[in-house]
């Protein structure tokens, strides 16, 4: 008898696929209550920073160059008050196997993967997570496949996300390619259950303790080079897992009073599940469609329990704008002679604004590049953007519409990292968490777990609980 | 073309569809040449290292 392949059907066998898949039993971390283990779950992962380094280095990940940008500290210097303007340095996860830090998080799960004796592996991503899966698999002699949301309905795609599904054929995997719209997450599951593959997530504890490396490897870079720890490091974020892995890398260091930042596009108003607004961006990861829902509910990930947890250790979240970024790419690339991703440019533009409020003798490090090429670069994307009808000019930033226009600033002095209130997005947590959990009391142990989910205190959470009804 | 095709994906799954293109080519690349990233060089260049003549 042939199984029910329906939406409803695949859904109802959501969970025993998941467990098959990854052989993890998420159930034995749920605390009584609306909580679970993350620690716990985290130690799940059962690797520790040295075999982690180790596994890293067998297929080329890991121990990337820490760069400090010279002359990009210098123009944000002549816009920055006297004595302000701290030097900004840049971690270059391009050079890692794959292009991207993303190798950190398939080295660690691909490894898994063939430690537990599957034979082939699946990720749903239309990003350079895509192209580390498939090489890590490639190295490791794994099956891959890759699903990717990545036509509108026209069948026009998005040159960046086209540019992905070159790599991961290179490297060997097959590519499924879907239109913008909810069958992606049933694709995933009828593969998974129809192939018997482990489920790649980005969000399983693997994927993201192997970007641990990074937070740990820079600290030590940082302190080699500059004698110090940087003052602040900022993170490109959209799932959450830069961020997290990262800032909790950078503890295992020691450096765990380094000001951690979040920083996204700001693509405000655009529809992400919407087919019209798919090809009206020019970024089509580390934005705030992504970055904002899972900092508010991080467990709308396709596992169980997201590992990738920012609000629990962000500092500090800022956005800036598409044309912001693509005027630091190219900054980037003329007086730097690094040509990378714009995508990856998110955190170092955000940096390059934040250091004007700095101390010249601090430091401020952008953690993350990306390789680049046809498709994933500003001029295939300006040329797509014209192309799609969106008004290319110059002028002040802050007036950039979304999915309408795209504004360069008129000079590099109008570059901006807005704030985006913390404190709303805590009070969304905890919103979503007692919609989504129908709560109508609270434990000690529940509120225990939303403080540490929020970074806040327990006087906050029962405040918050309370306006909502909760008691 | 528009028949129903079976092809065998390179990790050997069997699948069933409407062939609508056979062997597609790549279509991204670098774009046509953007004046306004050209200003940005001379602008940031400028700003740094003086004028033209300097």
């Amino acid at each position: 008898m042939s199984k029910d392949m329906s939406y409803e059907g695949l859904n109802s066998r959501k969970n025993q696929i998941m467990k098959a898949a990854l052989q993890m039993d998420y159930d034995s971390f749920e605390l009584p209550g609306i909580g679970f283990d993350y620690e716990r779950m985290m130690g799940e992962a059962g690797y520790s920073m040295e075999e982690m380094q180790q596994i890293q280095s067998r297929t080329g990940v890991g121990n990337t160059p820490l760069l400090e940008l010279r002359n990009l500290t210098a123009l944000a210097r002549k816009y920055a008050p006297d004595g302000k303007g701290a030097r900004i340095f840049m971690k270059d996860e391009a050079c890692n196997s794959s292009g991207s830090f993303k190798a950190r998080r398939a080295a660690i799960s691909i490894y898994q993967a063939k430690k537990l004796g599957y034979k082939g592996v699946i990720a749903a991503t239309s990003g350079n997570y895509g192209a580390a899966v498939a090489a890590q698999a490639a190295m490791l002699g794994l099956k891959c496949i890759v699903v990717q949301e990545c036509f509108d309905s026209r069948k026009l795609g998005q040159p960046e996300i086209l540019e992905k599904q070159r790599i991961c054929e290179c490297y060997g995997a097959e590519v499924v390619q879907l239109t913008v719209g909810p069958e992606l997450f049933t694709t995933f599951l009828g593969l998974l259950e129809s192939t018997g593959y482990f489920n790649a997530s980005l969000y399983t504890p693997f994927g993201i303790a192997g970007v641990e490396t990074l937070g740990y490897e820079l600290a030590w870079q940082c302190r080699e080079m500059a004698g110090k720890l940087p003052d602040t490091v900022v993170c490109t974020n959209a799932g959450g897992g830069n961020l997290t892995g990262t800032a909790r890398g950078l503890r295992k260091a020691g450096a765990g009073d380094v000001q951690i930042v979040a920083a996204s596009i700001d693509l405000s108003g655009l529809h992400m599940a919407s087919d019209r607004d798919f090809n009206r961006k020019s970024f089509t990861t580390g934005h705030t469609g992504f970055g904002l829902p899972f900092l508010t509910w991080p467990d709308r990930s396709d596992c169980p329990r997201n590992a990738a947890r920012a609000l629990r250790y962000a500092d500090r979240y800022v956005t800036v704008k598409q044309g912001e970024t693509f005027y630091i790419t190219q900054a980037l690339a003329v007086l730097e002679g690094y040509e990378r991703g714009p995508a990856g440019n998110t955190s170092l533009t955000a940096a390059f604004a934040l250091a004007q409020e700095m101390d010249q003798e601090q430091i401020i490090l952008a953690q993350e590049t990306e390789y680049t090429g046809a498709g994933k670069h500003p001029m295939p994307q300006l040329t797509f953007a014209k192309a799609n009808g969106i008004r290319v000019s110059f002028g002040n930033p802050g007036e950039e519409v979304p999915g309408k226009t795209l504004v360069f600033p008129q000079h590099p002095g109008m570059i901006r990292a807005l704030d985006f209130d913390l404190g709303h997005a805590r009070k969304s947590y905890v919103r979503n968490c007692v919609k989504n959990y129908r709560m109508d009391s609270a434990t000690e142990e529940d509120i225990r777990f939303l403080s540490e989910e929020t970074k806040s205190s327990a006087e906050f959470v029962t405040e918050e609980l309370e306006k909502l009804g909760v008691r | 073309m528009g028949e129903t095709a079976q092809a065998v994906t390179i990790t050997g799954r069997t699948v069933t569809g409407k062939l609508v293109e056979a062997n597609p080519r790549y279509v991204h690349d670098y774009g046509d040449f953007q004046p306004e990233l050209l200003k940005i060089e001379r602008q940031v260049k400028e700003i740094l290292f003086g004028g033209e003549n300097q």
